[in-house]
Order: C-alpha cells, then structure tokens, then sequence
C-alpha cells in the first residue's frame, strides 16, 4: 500500500543577515494510515515542517525537496490554485490554540460549514445536518447550542473539538495536529488525543502530531520521529522508546518528571551540533 | 514562529520598516514638505531677500516678478520674506502646542487608565466636557476672554486638543495595566508614580506620537483660522493666516496676497498629513505581521 | 511562613465565589502544591496572596505579616511572584540589565552592580545577557530573568504560577532544577500553581487539590505517586494525567 504522505530530503531555508538559514535540513519520512509524531524542541523547525507540507511557509522562505508527494499527487508540480483546494480537502492542520484559529465575529456552525461548502457542491441544508453530526461526534453534548455559539463562549476543550470537526468536515486524508493539546488541561488531553484516533486514524486517514512532549507523544502515536536542529536523529516504535539509541532521544525520555520514577535531580538534556550533522 | 527567529528580528524590522518608509511616496512628500517648512524656519534671516516688516509704500501690491519673487502686499512688505518669516510663527504655535497637549493628555489619561475607579471617572468626565465643543469654537471663545495674542492662540489650541490624547493614552493604560511585568514591578514595591512613568508612559508614546502627527495639520489650520479671524499673532508679526485676511479685499485684482500664505498653509497642513500618515504606518504593529 | 484560612475571593457580576473557604499552611522551607484544571480558582489563590487582588473575606498570614484585603500593600522582602508567561512577565523596551536593576533601583539599594552580576549567576545566564531585550531570549532564559528579578530581594516566599507550563519538555527540566537548587540554597518556601501532577511531586512535599473553588483534598507526594487518593475527581485526573504523559 502507498503511503499517504511521502516526504524526501525536504529543505527549509530563509534568507539571513549573513546568507541562507537552514530551518529543515533534508528531512525524509513516510506516513500511512497511522498516528506518527514528529516530536522536536522550539527551533528544531517542527512547525516550518508542517508548514512546508501544506506550502504555508512565509514569504522570504524557500522550500525544496527530492520528493514531496501526497496520495500519489507530486505536490511539487501542483499550481497555487490547485494547493488551496488540496488544503482542507487532502490534507489538513489543526492548530495549539483553537481561540486564536476560529473566526471571532462567525458562529461556529457556520464556519465548521464554511470547510466543507469550499470543497463541495452540497446542499446547505445537508451541509448544516452533517455538521450538527459532526458537532455530535468530537463530543458535543449538545450540538445546536454550539453550532450558535461565538468563539468567545466555548471552553478550551470545546474549542479544540471544533476545530478538529471542522478539520475533519472536508474528509482530509492526511491530518496535521500541531501541539493539539498543549492548551488544554491534562484532563481533556485524553479526551482530545482519543477522538484523534476514533475520527482520524481508524477511518483510515493519517495523522501527523508535532509536539515538544515525546511523553505525550510516545503515549498516543504509533511511531516517532525525533527531530533535532532540523534533522531527525532518530525513527523508532512508539513501544520501543525506553530502549531508544540516540543521546537526544534518550535524555528527552527522561526530562519529564514522572509519578512513577522519582528522582532527586531531573536529568537535563545534552546538545551537540554534530548530532544534526550525522 | 519561533522555528525561523534565526535572524535577528529586531535589526530585520528596523531596515525593513526604512525600505517602507521610503517606498511610501506620500510619506517622503509629507517629509519634504515639512522639510522646507522647518528649513524656511531656521534659515529666514538668511534667506529672505527683504525685511518682513519694512513697509515701501512706493511698491505696494507688486505682482510678483524679480525684484519681489511672490510681490508684495498692500503695504509693500515683500510677501516672500513675510512667508519665510511667518513659517517661524506656524512652527512655533505646532511644537508649543504639540510640547503642552502630548503630556498632559498622556498623563490625564494614563493616570485615568492605571488606577481605574474613581479616578477614572473623574478625570474622564473632564475629559469628555472638553470633547462636548467643537474644538475651533471653544478656542474662539478662550482667546475672547483671554485677549487675542499668539500667545493665548496657543493656549487656546492646546487647551481644546489635549482630551484625544488622554483618550488614547488611557486606552494603552488601561490595557497595559493588566500585563504581568506590571504585576511584578508592584509586587517589587514600585511606587505608581513609577510604575506609570517609567514602565507605562514610554509604551502609551507610540500611539500619543501618531496622534500626533496627524493632529498637526488641524493644529496649522487652527492657528491659521485663529490669526485669520486677527484672534492670534497680531501685526506687523508676520502669520499666514492674517496675511490671508488682509490679502482677501484685494482677492479680484491682487490675488497673490491672499493666495501665496494660502498656498504656503496648503503645503504645510498637507505636509503634516502625509508624514502622520507614513508615521502612523510605520508604527502600526499589524504592519509587521 | 503561609497560612491562609477561608480565604474567599468573589469576582463582581458571578453569583458563585472563584474561591470559597480556602484553608491551608505551608511551613518555612516547604514547597507546596495547589493542583487543579483551569478555572478552578489556584491562580486566584495565588493572586491574593500576592495582592494583586483585594476585596477578599478570610486571613492571609505571610511570614508573620497579615494581608490587608482592601488595600495593595507589596512586601517585598516576603514575597515573590513567577508568572506563567515568560513574555508577559518582562517589559518589552526594557533590556535584562534594566529588569534587574529595577528592584535595587527602587529600593535604592547599594552594591547595585554586584547585585545584578549575582542575580544573573544565580539562574546560571551569562553577563552577556544583560545588553539584550525580552524578545532575544528563549522562553527557558526569559523564566530566568523573571526567577532572578523576584529574587534580587531575598524574599522569603516565591509564589510560581505553572512556571514551566509554557516551555519544552526539555527547558523544563533546567527551569525545575534551578528552583530546586535555589529553594535548598536559599531556603525559600515555595507555593506551586499547576495542572502537571508529575511535577507536583517532583517539586512538592505536599499539595491541595482544587476544584470549583474549593480544595477537596490535600495529599503527599507520596500519596500521590501510590495513587493513594481519597476523592474520585482526584483518582480521575491522577488516571488523566498518567495517559497523557
């Protein structure tokens, strides 16, 4: 089976004060139906990844790569125009903070429509009863008050769960999530995290998840892929990930602190510019 | 966001923020405008080719032509020389004005914006009573009781457009007053004179200085109103406005009396305009998204 | 060194009080953990300790000194505070050398330039540091400068609002180092805001749970690591916490 997402040597520069800055520095990696995370720290060019995947990187940036393929499509030789239909219809991102992605002056039900009247030619009648449909499935307890609702009177939970309907309205094969939790409390994480999995991964789509946290991550995807100073140093199984090779990967696993393991002194992690060079 | 902050943003926005300065053409003809204004200004003695106050009766009202590059009025005082001279009383009444309203409106508001409550209430009341009258009327009505005098048109124009920037400071006040690096500077003991001084003021500037600039050319316009009404600086000091007046029964046949302080007005209120608007530009934080 | 009794914090215009009938003590030298989701009332809590809010009902005892619930009083040489967002903490136009000078200034303390050299090799920054603005700096450097500014006074008690919540795993564990170093050098007491329980009782001897305002129960780290917990809320977010982690 072809994957959903081929990436080969992908390369992320910006122009500097002193010649080009290398963000992503030939990063290669396939993603099937499956929960993959890609999990680095600020800077290591994670996010200019993700961005670099839907074309989003801003202006002075140029991207380039050996291979950039989606469900078979060479993204490489696809128009502007025909990107902005494959965004949203294809593939598709999910942002940390839902209070910063969704419309401020729209109610929410007419923007979770808005996903999918861009792609398809439906009814808006029919649109609006599959996102009351939507709106039940990411767990909403109750539907029509919310798809009235404005930005501002949701909770945080309720706010990422629109923002994973919306995603999910225009049936994209390929989904982004960008730390999806991060601004949720550690109760909700869960919750989010499964509904991922329920909606995204077992119909069979593919779900990239970028975080800081490789606890969170080893957690939840199926398998990992360790970035550093925009390069991945290591690929490994999510189950995998206590007896992971690299350096960085290992002290990464251990700088959380855990309920289970305590420790008087959190171990710190290491850097080493050679790793981004190996 | 973070992932591409490999360059240093700061010296990116600064030259960046120069490129679009200069790309903004209106901008840089508010610039030059203003320029010339301040230029006229400063180098008056050196330039004018006759004294702004000699009267030659045996020359009044010469059209212009090379001897009086702009003619001369109805009592023979060259109208060049009265212009260059007469940018030194329009530059004076801005930057007084400018000097007097920026803080004490910044501190009215601030204050208002910081602690909020009574405070607030009360100084903004004020406020909005100043706001209530058209601002040319109400200085009409001071520079009556006051005495016409270039003088009191300051007084009079400054006292009537402080309220806009209490509004605006308070507003910034009012926001920044929730941040957290207030909070700590409190928790360190800062006293509020400090903390609205030293941590607040310099953030309110920003929005108090586009105000500013785009008030200005109101400020040329209402002095210019003001001496034309002979309400401020009173002959023979040389004043666009009142020249404007004096030109204005000789309109039909001796047009150029009235219209070269016109025009010199005109310039310097546009002027003003285009640069507040480059300004405003130029600060505006959305512009660096 | 804190002791608080039914402390009580109502905002206008909500029936329901953001923090009702908070009871607790932390002793001297301890550091102490008040867990919950958002909107629970442990940065209320916080705050009024502080004193950034007034108009509370209870008792507020802070090393001896009672909080005055109507006025803003700062104790500074008693009590800190760490803000959650490292950016906000620290005034944009101001370099660090100016952050840190801030307090010495304002308490026109002598020694002003050893103070600040010390202040910044107490959180492990180098002088060069002291030239730059806010936005220069990383998040994990930020949170530094804040932890140095609130210590330049000596103060007694450092209150953490999720210090580390907005940083990598990765810069966490540096930031959560140097509070531990610094609170056994220093012998400060520590009252700790967060939703991480794992870091509760890393950094904790002892927390309070909160919800809607109240605490339901206070607990050991040990407690806490053994799962040993009286309230089901508690075993919930313990469980929570474990799968997301």
């Amino acid at each position: 089976m072809t994957p959903l997402l081929r990436v080969e040597d992908l390369r992320v520069s910006f122009p500097g004060a002193s010649g080009l800055i290398e963000a992503v520095r030939g990063v290669s990696f396939d993603l099937g139906r499956e929960k993959l995370g890609l999990v680095g720290e600020s800077g290591s060019g994670k996010s200019t990844i993700a961005r670099a995947l839907l074309r989003l990187v801003p202006k002075p940036g140029i991207v380039s790569a050996r291979r950039l393929e989606l469900d078979g499509i060479d993204l490489s030789r696809v128009s502007e125009a025909e990107m902005r239909s494959l965004r949203g219809r294809r593939i598709s991102m999910i942002l940390q903070d839902p209070r910063f992605s969704l419309n401020p002056v729209m109610s929410v039900g007419r923007q979770i429509m808005e996903t999918r009247l861009a792609h398809f030619t439906d009814s808006a009648a029919h649109v609006r009863a599959q996102a009351l449909a939507m709106l039940h499935s990411v767990g909403i307890r109750d539907p029509a008050r919310v798809f009235n609702a404005y930005a501002h009177e949701l909770s945080g939970g309720e706010g990422q769960r629109i923002m994973i309907a919306m995603m999910l309205m225009a049936e994209p094969g390929v989904l982004i999530a960008d730390e999806p939790t991060s601004a949720l409390d550690v109760t909700l994480r869960g919750q989010v995290l499964s509904l991922l999995d329920d909606l995204a991964v077992k119909r069979g789509r593919g779900l990239l998840v970028i975080s800081h946290d490789l606890g969170l991550v080893a957690s939840f995807c199926d398998r990992i892929l360790v970035l550093y100073a925009g390069r991945i140093v290591e690929s490994l199984r999510a189950d995998e990930i206590a007896e992971a090779q690299h350096p960085y990967t290992r002290a990464l696993w251990a700088a959380r602190p855990s309920l289970d393991k305590p420790v008087s002194v959190l171990p710190t992690v290491p850097r080493d510019p050679a790793w981004a060079n190996s | 966001m973070s992932d591409v902050l490999a360059l240093d943003p700061r010296s990116l926005r600064f030259v960046k923020s120069i490129r679009d300065l200069a790309r903004n053409r209106l901008a840089l003809l508010g610039f030059i405008l203003i320029g010339a204004v301040i230029l006229a200004a400063l180098l008056a003695p050196v330039m004018a080719p006759y004294s702004p106050v000699a009267q030659d009766l045996a020359n009044r009202l010469l059209p212009p032509g090379a001897s009086h590059l702009l003619g001369t009025d109805e009592l023979g005082r060259d109208i060049l020389s009265r212009i260059l001279f007469g940018a030194r009383t329009t530059l004076k009444i801005v930057s007084l004005v400018a000097g007097i309203v920026a803080p004490i409106g910044l501190l009215i508001g601030m204050s208002a914006g910081y602690f909020g409550g009574y405070v607030e209430s009360v100084l903004m009341r004020i406020t909005d009573v100043f706001l209530a009258f058209p601002k040319l009327i109400l200085a009409l009505a001071l520079v009556s009781v006051l005495g016409p005098s270039l003088d009191n048109a300051i007084v009079a124009i400054a006292a009537t457009s402080w309220p806009i920037y209490a509004r605006v400071a308070r507003a910034e006040a009012a926001a920044i007053r929730q941040a957290e690096f207030i909070a700590a500077v409190r928790l360190l003991g800062a006293s509020p004179a400090r903390i609205l001084l030293r941590h607040i003021a310099p953030l309110c500037l920003g929005s108090v200085v586009v105000r500013l600039a785009l008030d200005m050319a109101g400020v040329v316009l209402t002095a210019a109103g003001l001496g034309f009404l002979g309400l401020g600086a009173q002959p023979p000091t040389p004043e666009w406005g009142a020249m404007m007046a004096a030109g204005r029964q000789y309109l039909t046949d001796q047009w150029w009396v009235a219209a070269m302080p016109g025009f010199a007005i005109l310039g310097a209120s546009l002027g003003f305009n285009l640069l507040g608007d480059g300004i405003r530009d130029f600060l505006d934080p959305r512009r660096n998204q | 060194m804190i002791e608080v009794r039914d402390l009580t914090v109502r905002f206008p215009g909500r029936e329901k009080p953001a923090v009702s009938r908070v009871s607790f003590r932390v002793a001297s030298g301890e550091a102490f953990g008040l867990v919950g989701e958002s909107g629970c009332g442990k940065t209320t809590v916080l705050r009024a300790l502080a004193g950034l809010i007034t108009g509370w009902t209870g008792r507020i005892e802070l090393a001896g000194h009672q909080r005055s619930s109507y006025k803003f009083k700062a104790l500074p040489n008693i009590v800190q505070m760490v803000f959650q967002d490292p950016f906000g903490s620290l005034h944009p136009n101001h370099t660090i050398e100016r952050v840190l000078l801030e307090p010495i200034a304002i308490h026109k303390l002598d020694r002003a330039e050893q103070r600040v050299v010390e202040a910044l090799q107490n959180v492990g920054l180098s002088q060069r540091f002291r030239r730059r603005l806010p936005h220069q700096l990383s998040g994990g450097e930020r949170q530094r400068i804040a932890i140095a500014r609130a210590l330049i006074l000596s103060p007694k008690i450092l209150l953490l609002d999720e210090p580390t919540s907005a940083l990598d795993v990765s810069v966490q564990a540096e930031v959560v180092n140097l509070l531990q170093r610094l609170r056994a050098e220093l012998g400060l007491t520590y009252l700790l805001v967060s939703h991480d329980l794992p870091l509760i009782a890393h950094m904790c001897g002892r927390c309070a749970v909160m919800r809607s305002g109240e605490i339901i129960e206070e607990l050991t780290a040990a407690d806490l690591r053994a799962g040993k917990v009286a309230e089901r809320y508690t075993r919930e977010f313990l469980a929570a916490s474990r799968y997301a982690a």
